[in-house]
């Protein structure tokens, strides 16, 4: 069988688990820049606060309740993930991290329901936050369990298609939209209600290979897998990245050169890191930057493909690559709001002495200067484009500590 | 009629790229290989075809992860090995000394001088393992309306309470209707004194 392992509100549960008082109070937590509501707690929902909200938008009935504002502390909700993940592969056989906060497992045990739970109060003791369980033969109906149990506080956070009362989840599957499937988006359901198939039920009892005709191969699959025949295996191995992005809107507005320069070599940093932790290289990339699309008259935006004559994963050679598609592409006069690289035409890195480019003494470099970030900070080294505390960096009035990755910032007890 | 129908459309005799032009000088299938090892193959290809003997140029396969071996490296400059590589053993570390479930463990910083009696001073980074469950006399991280402590779970007859160990401190009972929480077991202490 499959489950489907979610944490509840995961960065409200993150930041609650070392702010104990936020505990029944209604909290948020923002996205870079503080620009939207990306994590609600439940109270926070039954404010009325909706997910993706602009937080200004939201800024009335957050004053009014007394909403608890966080900005977002990756550091801190990618170590929590890690935690999760490195449990859940101790409760399973087989493991698919599917994002930060969710994970497929394979499971065989004699009563789900109960594993389920096991599964629940083993992740809140050991690691500290809430989980939903979704169990089923399918992915895809894995999923739909798990949205039950996360709604419908009746099932105790635990739902399985095999042994919770069929009945109960027929009556569901009937209320249920079409829009709430995994892989199904508004304008797919759209499309779906225009043909009459307005629920889970409905597109569970349609021919699959009349859907198969009408839209494509990914929704008989869906038919299939809502019919407990699995389509989609679990994939522990995750297949090769196709592309690394690292861009950021700014906290405020650049209009100087070397603000610019810090924030590109600043993502080229960012981005060659992920590159080698995943042991891959790349020979292109694409710089852009654009204007604040919302207060500006005109939408500019500045976009340059650049090549590099062989795949490299080494970061000066990327820096230098970039820092030239800076030269080309960057005007004076524009205030900035957003730019970004992204690196493309990956490649797993073959063997080191024959395929670098740069040599094996500056692959050597590149993983010396990123043990010497790991040990100490990451801004300890940086390239000489890049300043401690850069104009661009990212606008965070409220963010919490990372308790569980800084010396510095642990959490105290008296 | 019959006449239009052949100035349009159909196959067209002697179109197309003549048999064995192509780069390998015969024909070719479409097989499916991994994007990323489609630049191996290639060279692969051209490897061979350029040496066209029976001599094949093998390619590195590509490492996903290196696994870490305990390397002898001894040099053996006469025929003597070491009589300490058969022996080698990895060194001490310190995170498998403290730290029993990687998970479910967290480092906290004590402020002040309530736990002095069980070794446990100011800027003390103690060792919280949340899987562990507590009892009496343990050391516990406890979290009261919001405020977390580190103190010794004792026990009377109205239920639990917090134990200081030091002298000046007053144990801490648990109201009713207060929050109250153990959030992990203390397990071990570290102090750095330079």
């Amino acid at each position: 069988m499959i489950a489907l392992v979610d944490v509840n509100n995961f960065y409200v549960s993150c930041e609650r688990l070392f702010n104990r008082s936020l505990e029944h109070a209604p909290v948020v937590v923002l996205s870079n820049n503080d620009g939207c509501i990306i994590s609600r707690s439940n109270e926070a929902k039954a404010l009325g606060i909706k997910m993706g909200m602009p937080f200004f938008q939201a800024q009335d009935l957050i004053k009014k309740n007394h909403v608890h504002v966080y900005s977002s502390n990756y550091p801190l909700y990618a170590d929590m993930s890690n935690r999760v993940m490195q449990l859940l592969a101790h409760l399973s056989q087989d493991q698919e991290i599917y994002s930060i906060d969710e994970s497929f497992l394979k499971i065989n045990q004699k009563n789900y329901l109960l594993y389920g739970q096991h599964i629940r109060t083993t992740v809140l003791k050991n690691v500290g936050l809430p989980v939903c369980v979704g169990i089923a033969k399918t992915k895809t109906l894995a999923k739909l369990a798990n949205y039950m149990a996360k709604k419908y506080p009746m099932f105790n956070g635990v739902v399985c298609f095999s042994e919770t009362n069929s009945k109960t989840l027929t009556k569901l599957m009937c209320e249920i939209s079409v829009g709430e499937l995994w892989g199904v988006g508004v304008r797919l359901k759209n499309r779906l209600n225009e043909l009459g198939i307005l629920t889970v039920h409905d597109l569970k009892t349609a021919n699959a290979k009349w859907m198969k005709q009408m839209f494509s191969i990914n929704i008989e699959r869906m038919v299939y897998e809502l019919n407990d025949i699995e389509c989609y295996p679990i994939e522990s191995i995750k297949p090769d990245q196709k592309q690394i992005v690292c861009s950021r809107s700014f906290g405020q507005k650049i209009n100087r050169y070397e603000d610019m320069a810090d924030a590109v070599a600043t993502f080229v940093q960012r981005a060659s890191i992920k590159l080698r932790k995943q042991r891959l290289t790349a020979k292109q990339m694409t710089l852009f930057m654009r204007n604040n699309l919302f207060s500006s008259k005109h939408r500019i935006q500045h976009v340059i493909r650049l090549q590099h004559y062989d795949y490299t994963d080494n970061h000066q050679q990327l820096l230098r690559l970039a820092m030239r598609g800076l030269e080309k592409i960057y005007h004076q006069g524009i205030d900035y709001h957003k730019a970004g690289i992204v690196l493309g035409d990956l490649r797993r890195s073959v063997n080191l002495n024959q395929d670098y480019s740069a040599g094996p003494q500056w692959h050597h470099l590149s993983n010396t200067i990123d043990a010497i970030r790991d040990k100490y900070d990451a801004n300890i080294i940086m390239s000489g484009w890049q300043s401690k505390d850069g104009k661009w960096n990212m606008k965070q009035s409220n963010k919490s500590f990372r308790f569980t990755t800084s010396w510095q910032e642990l959490l105290e007890a008296s | 009629m019959n006449n239009k129908k052949n100035q349009k459309g159909g196959a067209r005799k002697g179109a197309g790229r003549k048999k064995g032009s192509g780069l390998y000088a015969e024909s070719t299938k479409v097989v499916r290989i991994p994007i990323s090892r489609i630049g191996d193959v290639k060279s692969f290809l051209l490897s061979t075809k350029k040496t066209n003997s029976n001599v094949v140029n093998f390619i590195q396969p590509s490492v996903q992860k290196p696994v870490p071996i305990t390397l002898f490296s001894h040099k053996v400059p006469a025929g003597f090995p070491s009589p300490a590589d058969d022996h080698a053993e990895s060194r001490l570390d310190l995170n498998e000394y403290l730290i029993n479930q990687t998970e479910s463990t967290f480092f906290v910083r004590i402020k002040g001088d309530s736990m002095i009696d069980a070794g446990i001073l100011d800027n003390d980074i103690v060792i919280v393992d949340r899987s562990k469950s507590a009892a009496i006399n343990d050391i516990v991280l406890a979290s009261i309306d919001g405020e977390f402590t580190v103190k010794v779970l004792a026990k009377n007859n109205k239920g639990p309470y917090l134990m200081p160990a030091n002298k000046e401190f007053k144990p801490i009972h648990i109201e009713e209707g207060s929050q109250f929480e153990i959030w992990g077991v203390v397990t071990g202490s570290v102090r750095k004194f330079k």
